[in-house]
């Protein structure tokens, strides 16, 4: 356990899950002196419950600032990739090779082509993607079971291992100087002169800014610093398999194969509050799915399974907001926090350390709801 | 070696472990047979970590087996059957290929 | 049997879950008594139904002793469904299970959940060649299959070990060596409790009876700080380092581990049920009331699921759990209640004593050398365990998602206590600060296609 040898930073980040991670990574990178403050091993944590997918299609086709937004994360991800791997740890398992939407009736097909269409029309050719048929998706996946009707896919999408990413962030952030406290979760923050004062179960602490990425607790932060987020739970269950001979050549929204061999299933959306019992109707449809998705995976085990909830603002997209009653404070939530971890490190912690928030994410704002 | 305490009785079953035939008693546990015929290594985690059965009682996945085509058996937890094909399994685990 | 409802489901057919179905079924209450295994027994009684014609006389009389306890419930009228795995239990009380390939959910007003303990994981250099078996599984084997191996050396503590080398000493097999790791520091801390195992004398005279039949049949080592188990296909031989310095090396191709067993707790925690860091156990165990009710109202723990008590304490909790229940289902048994709570109380006075002696020293808690592997299913080994918790993993689940360990398909249940502890050394956090994997269903690996098998009506 390292020992805290000093109380001020030049930001301390509230929550340790991808959002700060990333944004610590991001600052210390820049040699800014950073404080991660996490609460206990057994919080909410939507971290831990990630998919892994580095995704772009669908993403903001109805809302072209986070179309743009994560498409420069995408590209941005090799970068990362590339840093982090001198962290050391196992490796990332990034592939960038694309990714599929499997589609189980002609509904579902036609659905995701409006989608996609709509997306592709305001990205002025940087979005690309194809709808496949049963017999062009057949020569990707040739397992496919006879309900799949076709797929969408997008060269730009991708997936990585979520845990190991957080491992290489953590340790990345450490080697730059950075310092991390768990179960240290942020009860207080108010003004000390010039500064920003932190009250944690381990003592208080003060920096020049204040990043709150603390998932859904940021609700209950965000008025701390004169910010508002609105944010719900909304649950997401997930089955992992045992480890398989490589299977899947490219990952697709609901299954994906990692680097180690098991097959990750998912998924639901589900409105029941900050509940994450996992539901055995629930995972028996995602088996069900899968199932229908690639026949051949019947006798497979499924070794694991969980419940974790989404961060979701009013519209499912980002929020992003720096406080004007308390220069300095900045409120971050999304759902995406892999996707979005390379445009957190480098961009999003580029305009936490210099000037502010750009006008990039200005549609981001919190405000937007209160039209 | 493993061997027998009490005298052997019971009809004769016949079973392969990876092409050897062997040779069990009707209502054996198929890691007692096979551990009875010298068996001990049933599978491989990794290339070069050969795993055999452990605790006997199904909660440390460690004697993992084919068993007629179907992976992850655990072969403590199953009995034997005249003509069982039982295979070691090698890392990594395998459900056969899917894709193919 | 899916979607049927009973008044109580008894999950384990071990002496606790046999006698909890004896008085229920007694009271007249619809019972049913699922079972992961073929036959009744759970592990301490393990075929003892079918060892009753050739009645081997070395299993010992604290194996026959469960003669008639098996019986009575083969013949006691609950519905018995064995090789049935329960996977889950919901917060609303349904108990999904599976069997021969299907999932169904069946929902009871009472669980007895008496699905027993494991064997502390044991943690040595070579551990996982073949040929390396817990004493738990040469015991089964003995029980099961008659079988047993030649030229064996044991190693560890405890009381299942030395049973274990007795009854194969009785059963006429050579035992090679026993490499008892108990040391003067544990007999120190649990002599002052040695008058409350008086109250067990039959206990202590059928211990000190397997010690001597050891003594006088094997060659048993002492005051050992470090063993290694050598070998590159299979187990070969053990490498045995004495406090001394000196080191002896022993051939052998069937090595068996043993230190203590521990509550079984992945279905309990998974269940989301209340636990406790058990001190003087060393060990997590469910958060229960004298009469087994857990921190849920409609569920009960019976056995050594609940603590470590020994076959005839969990026989005695199963009757306590059970008739809790009948009281509660209107057929109060004032006076058996208290006779079973007196019972249980005499056949836990022994704890205090077998507790303290046979906790094995850190030093075979944890891992010795760095290619020791710490977690069998994913094979990470201590120097990895050492590397996450250097990249900052400060807790279980953290470091589990650093590393991977605890993933596999035993969650944890080989490695979990070993990787607490190695977290606690390293943060200097207590045992019960530092927590546990956070267990989630399937409490057993279950296939895709049983689970896409489960068909509803779901309730809401």
């Amino acid at each position: 356990m390292t020992e805290i040898i000093k109380s001020n930073f030049d930001a301390i980040i509230a929550g340790g899950g991808l959002i700060g991670l990333s944004i610590g990574y991001g600052l210390s990178r820049r040699g800014l002196s950073v404080l991660l403050l996490d609460a206990e091993d057994t919080a909410l944590r939507a971290a831990r419950g990630n998919f892994g997918l580095v995704w772009v299609q669908g993403k903001g086709a109805y809302f072209p600032p986070y179309a743009d937004w994560t498409m420069r994360s995408s590209e941005l991800w090799p970068k990362l990739a590339g840093e982090l791997l001198e962290t050391g740890g196992p490796a990332l398992g990034l592939h960038q090779e694309g990714g599929l939407s499997i589609c189980l009736s002609e509904a579902e097909m036609q659905q995701r082509y409006e989608k996609l269409d709509h997306l592709r029309a305001h990205q002025n050719g940087r979005f690309q993607f194809e709808m496949l048929d049963r017999s062009a998706l057949k020569e990707i996946m040739p397992g496919i079971g006879p309900k799949v009707v076709g797929a969408a896919y997008c060269p730009h999408d991708g997936h990585v291992n979520p845990l190991y990413l957080m491992r290489a962030l953590q340790t990345g952030l450490t080697r730059h100087g950075g310092v991390c406290l768990t179960n240290a979760a942020v009860r207080r923050i108010d003004k000390k002169g010039n500064s920003i004062r932190v009250g944690t179960a381990k003592g208080d602490f003060e920096c020049q800014r204040i990043v709150l990425a603390a998932g859904l607790a940021n609700a209950e932060l965000a008025p701390m610093v004169g910010l508002q987020q609105s944010l719900k739970p909304q649950k997401g269950q997930i089955i992992v398999t045992e480890k398989l001979d490589q299977q899947m050549a490219l990952p697709s929204l609901l299954l994906r194969q990692t680097d180690e061999g098991g097959l990750m299933i998912g998924d639901s959306h589900e409105d029941t509050g900050f509940e994450t019992s996992v539901r055995p109707d629930i995972v028996s449809g995602i088996a069900d799915r899968a199932l229908a998705t690639l026949p051949a995976l019947a006798d497979v085990g499924v070794v694991r399974s969980w419940a974790a909830l989404r961060v979701m603002s009013k519209d499912g997209y980002p929020i992003y907001d720096q406080s004007e009653a308390m220069p300095g404070a900045f409120a971050i939530s999304c759902h995406s926090g892999v996707t979005l971890s390379a445009a957190h490190a480098f961009d999003l912690a580029g305009y936490i350390a210099e000037a502010g928030l750009g006008q990039e994410l200005d549609g981001f704002s919190q405000r937007r709801f209160n039209v | 070696m493993f061997k027998s305490t009490m005298p052997e009785k019971g009809r004769i079953v016949h079973l392969q472990f990876d092409g050897e035939a062997i040779t069990a008693f009707d209502g054996d546990n198929l890691a007692a047979a096979l551990l009875r015929s010298g068996k001990v290594k049933f599978r491989t985690a990794a290339k070069n970590d050969p795993r055999g059965p452990y605790c006997m009682m199904g909660v440390c996945f460690e004697c993992l087996v084919k068993i007629d085509g179907r992976p992850n058996q655990q072969a403590c937890q199953i009995t034997v059957h005249d003509g069982m094909i039982v295979q070691r399994q090698n890392a990594p685990d395998s459900a056969g290929k899917v894709s193919g | 049997m899916a979607n049927q409802h009973f008044q109580i489901a008894i999950i384990g057919a071990g002496p606790a879950g046999m006698a909890a179905a004896l008085t229920t079924t007694k009271a007249g209450l619809e019972t049913i008594v699922i079972d992961d295994q073929k036959g009744s027994g759970g592990q301490v009684y393990r075929n003892l139904l079918a060892n009753q014609e050739a009645s081997p006389a070395y299993l010992g009389k604290s194996y026959y002793d469960g003669t008639e306890l098996a019986q009575s419930f083969a013949n006691c009228g609950a519905v018995y469904q064995p090789d049935c795995t329960v996977w889950q239990i919901t917060n609303t009380h349904e108990i999904a299970l599976v069997s021969r390939g299907k999932a169904e959910l069946i929902t009871a007003d009472y669980i007895i959940i008496a699905t027993g303990a494991i064997e502390r994981p044991m943690p040595v250099k070579g551990w996982t060649l073949p040929g390396v078996m817990s004493v738990g599984g040469a015991q089964t084997l003995l029980k099961q299959a008659a079988l047993g191996a030649d030229d064996a050396v044991f190693v560890g503590s405890g009381p299942l070990l030395y049973l274990t080398a007795w009854q194969y000493i009785k059963a006429g097999l050579a035992v090679r060596a026993v490499i008892d790791i108990t040391g003067g520091k544990q007999w120190r801390s649990a002599i002052p409790y040695a008058p409350l195992a008086l109250l067990q004398p039959d206990m202590l005279v059928m211990g000190r009876e397997w010690l001597g039949d050891i003594r006088r049949n094997t060659e048993v080592i002492t005051k050992v700080s470090a063993i290694e188990i050598i070998g590159q296909s299979q187990a070969q031989g053990v490498s045995c380092t004495l406090s001394s310095g000196d080191k002896i090396d022993i051939d052998a191709n069937h090595i068996f581990l043993h230190q203590g067993v521990v509550p079984n707790v992945n279905l309990t925690m998974a269940t989301g049920l209340a636990h406790q860091w058990d001190h003087q156990a060393h060990c997590w165990r469910p958060v229960i009331d004298v009469t087994g009710k857990s921190s849920d109202e409609q569920i009960y723990i019976a056995g050594d699921g609940g603590g470590i008590g020994g076959a005839k304490a969990a026989a005695i909790a199963g009757r306590l759990a059970a008739s809790a229940i009948v009281a509660r289902c209107g057929k109060p048994r004032f006076l058996a209640q208290l006779y079973y709570k007196l019972r249980h109380l005499h056949y836990l006075s022994i704890r205090p004593f077998l507790d303290r002696l046979y906790l094995p020293s850190a030093d075979f808690r944890l891992a010795q050398t760095d290619e020791t592997i710490i977690c069998r299913c994913e094979a990470v080994s201590k120097a990895g365990v050492n590397a996450a918790l250097a990249s900052g993993a400060s807790g279980p689940n953290q470091l589990k998602a650093f590393c991977r360990a605890g993933m596999g398909r035993c969650q944890g249940r080989g490695c979990g206590l070993v990787v607490q502890e190695m977290i606690a050394s390293h943060t200097g956090q207590s045992m019960a600060e530092t927590g546990y994997y956070r267990l989630r269903p399937p409490v057993k690996p279950i296939t895709l296609a049983a689970l896409a098998s489960l068909e509803g009506p779901w309730p809401d």
